[in-house]
């Protein structure tokens, strides 16, 4: 539009001003760009119409998986000179192989195949619209079509398996399942000893305590192990996950995906909020479906600008007082009021905090300045995490160097004897 | 393949613009001239507003020597130059769109040969309506030629209708 606008203008202009001086030869100068602008006129812009096909080597895999997508277009109306296709769908990548757009000449009837090939990053793409720009012969005037085309492409963020999570939380669902329910019945764990009922299993009888006391029989009681309601609440504001422009969400992601594959794994009831430029929550739910909810949630997420915790409200119907809750996070001064409001609600908190400091250090100069700057904001970050910690909060500190799992596996895999043990001396 | 051609045709508009001037006796502009060319060529492909500032100055520099009764012929001829400068900056960028499978060197050489046909018809029926002004001719041949030119010009828009 702004070429044809300037030509059209430049052209009057010239007219103009030679009419204006009975100037001859001044008014044949506008003669070419006259002819110019008639020509483009004249073999028009045409709304193209074709039929584009999509097709991918593969629909689900890992980020950094080679996926080549390929388009096949046929020209059901006029010969095309020159079009432009733009495949809306490909994520923002470097290519490996082809481009997403072209510039295509299609004779009528023509087919023509558009692929390339990418590796794309963490995420959920619906490839939905394939954009056909036609022009007039000098690209003066432009008709542009949106085509729709069908292609989902689902890139999962890398989770790692986790072994048994060991949780306590205060509250937990009737159905059983691994999670100690604070409560005596059948299990596993030794809880206490209560008089014989009859029905009691011989087996359950405690004869040591009896034969100390001969008026009466004791049962021991097991701990039943019920399902829990875990939340998980991933962070997501660009404050925390940017440390000097790099990302530490990626790890975040990951954690949060792989922890909501362990504890829906063992049963329980699992859902997630991801705290960014909004609120997204999934309804807590079981089984392999809500695995799948969770997974797409955590493929989509992105930094946001949100910038405390402070503003955040947890539905009591989405988590349940007294469940347990689970918030991936590096953590600002800023966030720790609402870590104790949490806890004064009666939520058990566990807090995965990837640790920005020294991811951060990772990319920057070995300099005394950088030594120096980073021991001082180790320092404050201990400060922040002992405070944290003092509020009962379970604290899993976490150099992102180190495999999930094996922290993890250091800080969650306890047996349920030894965090009951912690707990009765009230640290955690 | 564009980009010589556009390098081409910004030196010869230049050339006949300087000459028009420097014909007449106006030295001085052909410093200016060949400058603005060289300013053209090699920023134009890279930053659009250089092809736009260009052409008009080309129209100014034109109109201003039909003002002072230079030679038209040079003038329209170094205008149409100039025009065509100004389309292939327009498709050097567009081509940058395209990827390597595409058939670039068919595609340009096909914008060239219409463009070349266009300014050429353009220049053509330009340079007979400035000739039959200053030749005075009869009525008689002038209506012949306009005649001429009308169905030169939609032979032309035919053919090109026709290729896109």
């Amino acid at each position: 539009v702004l070429r044809v606008f300037f030509l059209g203008l430049l052209t009057s202009l010239v007219l103009l001003t030679g009419l204006a001086l009975r100037n001859g030869p001044l008014v044949g100068l506008a003669i070419p760009p006259a002819v110019y602008l008639l020509a483009a006129w004249w073999s028009g812009a045409h709304a193209p119409s074709v039929e584009i096909q999509r097709s991918l080597s593969a629909e689900r895999v890992t980020p950094g998986t080679a996926v080549t997508v390929t388009l096949r277009i046929r020209n059901l109306g006029r010969a095309l000179e020159e079009a432009l296709i733009e495949d809306l769908g490909v994520p923002d990548v470097a290519m490996l192989e082809g481009s997403p757009r072209r510039l295509l000449s299609l004779a009528q009837g023509g087919q023509a195949t558009v692929s390339c090939t990418f590796q794309p990053r963490r995420g959920y793409y619906s490839m939905r619209e394939v954009r056909v720009s036609t022009n007039d012969a000098f690209d003066l005037l432009r008709h542009t079509t949106l085509v729709p085309t069908e292609g989902n492409l689902f890139v999962p963020p890398l989770t790692v398996r986790l072994r048994r999570i060991a949780i306590r939380p205060r509250r937990t669902r009737i159905y059983s399942g691994t999670i100690p329910a604070r409560e005596g019945g059948p299990g596993v764990e030794f809880f206490g000893v209560r008089d014989y009922e009859p029905g009691d299993s011989l087996r359950w009888i405690n004869w040591r305590l009896s034969a100390r006391h001969p008026a009466t029989i004791y049962s021991n009681e097991f701990e039943q192990e019920r399902m829990a309601d875990v939340g998980i609440i991933l962070d997501a504001r660009i404050a925390t996950n940017l440390p000097g422009g790099f990302s530490i969400f990626e790890y975040s992601a990951g954690a949060a995906a792989s922890l909501a594959e362990a504890f829906l794994e063992a049963g329980n009831r699992v859902g997630l909020l991801i705290y960014g430029k909004y609120a997204d929550w999934t309804s807590p739910g079981y089984g392999k479906i809500q695995g799948e909810r969770i997974l797409r949630a955590v493929a989509r997420a992105q930094v946001g600008e949100t910038q405390t915790f402070y503003e955040m409200i947890i539905p009591r119907r989405l988590f349940p007082p007294y469940s347990q809750m689970i918030l991936i996070s590096p953590l600002q001064a800023d966030d720790l009021p609402t870590l104790f409001r949490l806890r004064a609600m009666g939520y058990q908190v566990i807090v995965v905090v990837p640790d920005p400091l020294r991811y951060e250090l990772r990319h920057l100069p070995d300099t005394d300045s950088v030594r120096l700057a980073a021991r001082i904001l180790g320092l404050q970050r201990r400060l922040m995490l002992q405070r944290l910690q003092r509020s009962g909060v379970h604290l899993i500190d976490w150099d992102v160097d180190v495999p999930f799992e094996q922290v993890v596996s250091a800080a969650l895999s306890r047996p349920a004897s030894y965090l009951r043990a912690l707990d009765w001396g009230g640290i955690a | 393949m564009t980009s010589a051609v556009r390098a081409s045709v910004i030196i010869a508009g230049c050339a006949l613009l300087a000459w028009a001037w420097a014909a007449a006796g106006y030295w001085l502009a052909t410093p200016w001239i060949a400058l603005s060319g060289s300013l053209w060529i090699f920023a134009g492909g890279r930053w659009a507003p250089v092809g736009y500032i260009a052409l008009t100055l080309a129209a100014l520099a034109a109109g201003l020597g039909d003002y002072l009764h230079l030679s038209s012929i040079l003038l329209v001829l170094a205008f149409s130059f100039a025009l065509a400068a100004w389309d292939l900056d327009h498709v050097s960028r567009r081509l940058a769109l395209a990827a390597k499978q595409d058939d670039i060197t068919g595609l340009e050489r096909r914008h060239v040969t219409k463009l070349g046909l266009v300014l050429l018809a353009g220049a053509a029926l330009s340079l007979t309506a400035i000739l039959s002004h200053d030749l005075r001719l009869t009525f008689e041949i002038t209506a012949g030629l306009a005649l001429l030119a009308a169905w030169g010009l939609t032979y032309l828009l035919v053919r090109l209708r026709r290729a896109a």
